[in-house]
């Protein structure tokens, strides 16, 4: 091997740090050579690395990464080895008793301290995963697979900082094979989306919305499911986010509006209530695609044939994507579908992007409808205050409310008083398959 | 063509001890400032106000890169804020590669709204404010010394 082959191999010439391979070989040699009894790891990302590389651009964020690495060379002069597992991942090594906590503290000090490169001044944020493991016990795999874990962990629940425990490789290898089941079910064929599921495996069910002014049911809500063939069937929890996470929300989305709005005309026909909506929940993620969201919506509406002004199209809101998300949403409604913001009262929702969005509806979050009729007349007083508050403001903004999670007749009684406009609850039914909501309808319409 | 930049910022004091360590912890940083600076083609101001450090550094863009680096680095200070980076087109201290316009025991600035800001042109505001602030005090000195 000639020099400069040997030093490619060993340094990352980004970074100029030693690469991975080259790393955990130095590692591994200090560990078997000195007497260690314990090393410690951790593994840093830098958080929303790549949101950042697209609006800075590559070259730039490349940039970042060897400043970064430089100042990590400076300031931990009492690591075993420092080198950049992957894109944005740092890993730091450290062997024998140093203070694992105190060394997270430093690292997040010094990485959010402001960059100066090319003229910019830029801030990061860093996200830590760190792991613990006596030398004689475990391999250093072992360790920074602990750390991998932890990190991931971290992502998960949106934790800036997380010190493994034995739990989190449990969860991040059913993750890691709910990733690799979801690649194999989808086939990311980006020139013939909706051939991309070829699967039997996902399937939509309908959750029936109820219009009290017309006293009938006016539309349904379209809900992915997933039947794994080992597993059952997979909770959407447990696997919208790793969809999310790698990158196949938008086959999966597109997928999701061309069946939802193609069963909907279907019953439409077969039911002649011509004006059902369908209800389609559409991804943050998708928003950074909106080219790839609105070929989407104009296909499942051309090719169904469905009227555009029948589909509304359910967001949640979300800090990440909030910018990408006012001009898009635009388009949609340009389209003529309506938009509803789902989940409103929770997580990121706030008052203020009421009046931002180009919104139609607002869905309460079910957490409100729980607690109107607790027993806690404490707690069911203020759930009845804001909940009278949150629909005086959706109407007094033009809004229509959407009440989620209705279940019992004093719920509802509470609802409709309070000014609901439309009702989706298991006090009305539960989602249902396809082939059931015409029977559904059918039925609804009889007993009227 | 040159490419020259103006970077001025905050940052906490942490040196601990009384008056005469903070003066010998100055005086070192003027020190190191001057001959790095002056190695760099780096000039700029220092002032100390009620625990905080109020500098301003301008420069060829690739030197003041690498010196906002070192100061970064160094532990005597902490939370350290840009309040301004911009281009200019001419130096505020080309007579300095490190004025020093003194120690101030109460704070001369708020400090706190400065740092709890996030809008871009309060920042920008605050930091031209410490820059002629900076160069009245240091023109005040010249004058008198």
């Amino acid at each position: 091997m000639s020099d400069d082959t040997e030093d490619k191999s060993r340094i990352d010439t980004l970074t100029q740090l030693p690469t991975r391979a080259f790393g955990r070989q130095l590692v591994e040699k200090i560990l078997l050579k000195d007497d260690v009894q314990k090393v410690q790891v951790i593994i840093c990302e830098i958080s929303r690395f790549g949101q950042m590389s697209d609006s800075i651009g590559n070259a730039l964020a490349d940039k970042v990464l060897a400043k970064v690495a430089r100042r990590l060379s400076k300031v931990f002069i009492n690591t075993l080895c420092i080198y950049r597992t992957h894109g944005d991942h740092f890993c730091l090594v450290f062997a024998g008793d140093v203070d694992l906590p105190e060394e997270i503290e430093r690292l997040q000090d010094f990485a959010q301290r402001p960059f100066v490169i090319s003229g910019q001044v830029i801030v990061l944020s860093v996200r830590i995963g760190a792991a613990i493991n006596e030398v004689k016990d475990t391999s250093f795999s072992d360790t920074m697979h602990a750390a991998e874990a932890a990190l991931h962990f971290a992502n998960n629940g949106g934790l800036k900082i997380c010190m493994f425990e034995p739990f989190m490789l449990e969860k991040a290898k059913t993750s890691h094979q709910i990733a690799n089941d979801l690649r194999c079910a989808l086939i990311t064929n980006s020139l013939e989306l909706y051939s991309a599921i070829n699967s039997e495996e996902f399937y939509l069910v309908y959750q029936p919305i109820y219009s009290i002014a017309l006293d009938k049911v006016t539309g349904f809500e379209a809900l992915l499911r997933w039947n794994h063939p080992e597993r059952g069937i997979v909770p959407p929890n447990n696997f919208i986010s790793i969809a999310e996470e790698i990158g196949v929300m938008d086959v999966l989305g597109d997928w999701i509006l061309r069946k939802a709005c193609l069963d909907i005309v279907k019953l439409q026909q077969a039911s002649q209530q011509t004006d059902l909506m369908i209800n389609i929940n559409v991804s943050p993620v998708q928003f950074l695609n909106p080219g790839i969201l609105i070929n989407s919506l104009e296909a499942a509406i051309s090719e169904s044939g469905i009227a555009p002004q029948l589909v509304r199209v359910e967001i949640t809101e979300s800090s990440e994507f909030i910018d990408s998300m006012p001009s898009t949403l635009k388009k949609i409604r340009a389209l003529g579908c309506e938009i509803a913001i789902d989940d409103f009262g929770t997580g990121y929702s706030s008052i203020v992007q009421l009046t931002k969005l180009p919104l139609n509806l607002i869905k309460v979050d079910r957490s409100f409808v729980f607690q109107l009729d607790s027993q806690d007349p404490e707690k069911s007083s203020q759930a009845l205050l804001i909940a009278r508050g949150v629909y005086g403001l959706a109407h007094a903004l033009g809004l229509n409310v959407i009440t989620e999670g209705v279940e019992t007749a004093e719920q509802l009684a509470i609802v409709t008083k309070l000014g609901a406009d439309l009702i989706q609850g298991f006090y009305y039914a539960k989602p249902m398959y396809e082939s059931e909501m015409l029977p559904y309808l059918q039925q609804t319409i009889i007993s009227a | 063509m040159s490419n020259l930049y103006q970077l001025s910022y905050i940052s906490k004091n942490l040196v601990s001890g009384d008056k005469q360590a903070l003066q010998n912890q100055i005086e070192s940083i003027l020190d190191s400032a001057s001959t790095n600076n002056l190695k760099l083609g780096v000039t700029g101001a220092l002032l100390y106000t009620g625990g905080y450090f109020c500098q301003v550094i301008e420069g060829e863009e690739e030197n003041i890169e690498e010196l906002f680096e070192t100061i970064q680095l160094d532990n005597r200070h902490a939370e350290l804020t840009v309040l301004n980076f911009e281009k200019i087109t001419e130096r505020n201290f080309s007579q300095w590669s490190m004025a020093f316009a003194g120690i101030e025991d109460s704070m001369r600035f708020d400090i706190a709204g400065i740092k709890d800001s996030k809008d871009h042109k309060a920042m920008k505001k605050a930091g031209d404010n410490i820059v002629s602030v900076l160069e009245n005090l240091v023109r005040k000195k010249q004058a008198t010394t």
